[in-house]
């Protein structure tokens, strides 16, 4: 062990330390509250991201992590995101008294499974990193089981994450059983024509697929995304996907061309049924939640888009895409885990009349989130769509790119409504609701990066290009 | 010694096994059963390929692998018994609470 792979890990080792430590306060003899559980979290996540900064890249660990600056933009970007969701989750008044020290650690150990992923070199690493991150999820969704719903989403959540890791799995040690390696440098230096190792890439990609809730495998997303607490939600939609979307990138930027010339035409249907049937399901939706599980199966359709098109465009695009979506939402899930009512989140879009007029702050935001989402300048969404077509173009798919830009005016359509809604007469007086310092100012900080990205999109731009 | 082509062909048929219990059976603990035995597919994949290969890489993913199920089951069963402690529910088809609502007019 060296003393680079040691900083290298230490943002591994402070979270490990830190869920730790976390859980030894909550059977602390005297009594620890809430908001100093919630704080020590939240430090411990800060000290993380304080580490990533003192990686010395391109460094690969023991052939197993690799340290580069991919995997730095997005660890910070994770446990900066988590500690939003620990804020969310302290103000959320459906899950008042129970999260304490076992949520807070399982957040910090999801977070720890994220960057596992995002920084694997191998994919045994992968898939532990994977799991770490999924198994706290399904325990998250049956968070306090009596809520509606809550059990079915967790039993459901389980057996489909566990479906998605056997496939996931078998790929794995197919990969091995016809290469003799599980690392990804050695795997993408394998040139000759090789049968199974092509079934071993599909089936990887099909567990991949399930995780993003790609259309044949996307039947969880919007009971999960429903019964789970807002703030779970958010996690879920934002910085997890952002994750296995990350890998699903360094996967696809391996140097494997036979594969992918078989592969990546599959990719570009997959990202047309995706878009098609994320949208039309989403057009009557009528319940908040589920609505947006569909317009994010459909957004995960855009970016598939991006990356069939199988050049560093399309990869850069991607990687902005991921950053931009993961931002939109979970701005738009902290609004509406800010709008909950004391006993379980608004369901039906009715039940959000006039919160827009009443909340500006909130109101505003909302604004910036849907008009991302819809894709129009001058927020990010519009820039992340303009690039991601612009790949397509660019490696000669017109009809995916045509096909992707009709989906957007259709998805106008019932990003519209939610707005109408929203800014509609109140038909009935409703009661106050209390909202948090904490959560106005995640939404203040999202909606200006969101604004932000899309005005000046070359801060990061040139970034990515570098990775 | 065993060719690899045949510890391959029963591993695939050991996950086809699991894959068909999990599709055509609605009990949730049949489903949770059906999982282990795609998961030991793999397992037996990994372990072929170590002897194949000579080295112990398959061994290390196997441990893993038995590991991180172990770990995954645990949460799976407590969910199982609160679908059976609250609703007295066995089939995954009994649970029916999530669904679309797409009865609203348009605004």
């Amino acid at each position: 062990m060296h003393s680079a792979d040691l900083i290298s890990l230490a943002p591994f080792i402070v979270l490990i330390l830190g869920g730790l430590t976390v859980l030894v306060l909550g059977v602390w003899p005297q009594h620890v509250s809430t908001r100093t559980l919630a704080t020590v979290s939240s430090m411990f996540l800060l000290l993380g991201t304080a580490t990533t900064v003192l990686w010395e890249t391109p460094h690969i660990v023991n052939d197993m992590l690799i340290i580069d600056n991919l995997g730095r933009l997005f660890s910070q970007f994770f446990m900066l995101g988590a500690i939003a969701i620990i804020i969310l989750s302290f103000n959320y008044a459906p899950t008042k008294n129970e999260v304490r020290e076992e949520y807070l650690s399982l957040i910090l150990f999801a977070t720890l499974g994220m960057t596992l992923l995002v920084t694997s070199h191998n994919l045994v690493t992968a898939f532990i990193g994977l799991e770490i991150l999924a198994v706290p999820l399904f325990a998250f969704v049956a968070w306090k089981p009596m809520r509606n719903g809550a059990i079915e989403g967790g039993v459901k959540y389980a057996i489909l994450a566990g479906f998605a890791a056997a496939f996931f799995l078998y790929g794995i040690t197919l990969a091995y059983a016809s290469t003799g390696t599980l690392n990804l440098t050695a795997l993408s230096s394998i040139t000759t024509d090789n049968y199974l190792l092509i079934v071993a890439v599909t089936l990887i990609l099909v567990g991949v697929g399930f995780k993003l809730a790609l259309v044949p495998f996307h039947m969880w997303a919007p009971d999960i995304y429903q019964a789970a607490p807002a703030p779970i939600t958010a996690l879920f939609a934002s910085i997890a996907k952002a994750a296995v979307l990350v890998f699903l990138i360094r996967l696809l930027c391996l140097q494997l061309q036979y594969i992918w010339e078989a592969l990546l035409p599959l990719l570009g249907i997959l990202a047309i049924i995706t878009m098609v049937a994320g949208n039309l399901l989403a057009l009557y939706q009528q319940n908040l939640k589920r609505l947006l599980a569909y317009s994010s199966i459909a957004h995960l359709g855009y970016i598939l888009v991006a990356l069939a098109a199988g050049n560093s465009l399309g990869r850069d695009a991607a990687i902005y895409y991921a950053l931009t979506y993961a931002l939109m939402n979970l701005g738009v899930f902290a609004v509406v885990a800010a709008f909950t009512r004391p006993e379980q989140d608004r369901q039906n879009l009715e039940e959000y009349r006039g919160l827009g007029r009443r909340y500006p702050a909130l109101g505003i935001a909302i604004w910036i989130y849907f008009l991302a989402l819809a894709g129009l300048p001058p927020t990010a969404g519009f820039v992340a769509k303009l690039l991601a077509f612009g790949a397509a173009i660019k490696a000669g798919h017109m009809i995916l790119a045509i096909i992707a830009v009709i989906n957007t005016a259709l998805a106008f359509y019932y990003y519209l409504r939610i707005l109408i809604v929203f800014y509609g007469e109140e038909s009935t007086k409703q009661n106050d609701v209390h909202i948090s310092q904490g959560t106005i100012s995640i939404v203040i900080i999202t909606s200006l990066l969101i604004i932000g990205l899309g005005v000046f999109p070359e801060w990061i731009l040139d970034f990515i290009k570098t990775l | 010694m065993i060719p690899l082509t045949h510890s391959l062909i029963i591993a695939a048929l050991l996950f086809t096994l699991g894959l068909l219990i999990i599709l055509l059976r609605r009990e949730l603990l049949f489903i949770l059963m059906g999982l282990e035995v795609m998961f030991n597919g793999a397992a037996l994949t990994a372990i072929a390929a170590g002897q194949y290969w000579n080295n112990a890489d398959g061994q290390v993913l196997t441990i893993f692998l038995m590991v991180v199920t172990a770990a995954e089951l645990a949460v799976a069963l407590i969910l199982v018994w609160l679908a059976y402690e609250h609703f007295k529910v066995t089939q995954v088809d009994m649970l029916t609470q999530l669904k679309d609502d797409t009865q609203g007019e348009p605004p």
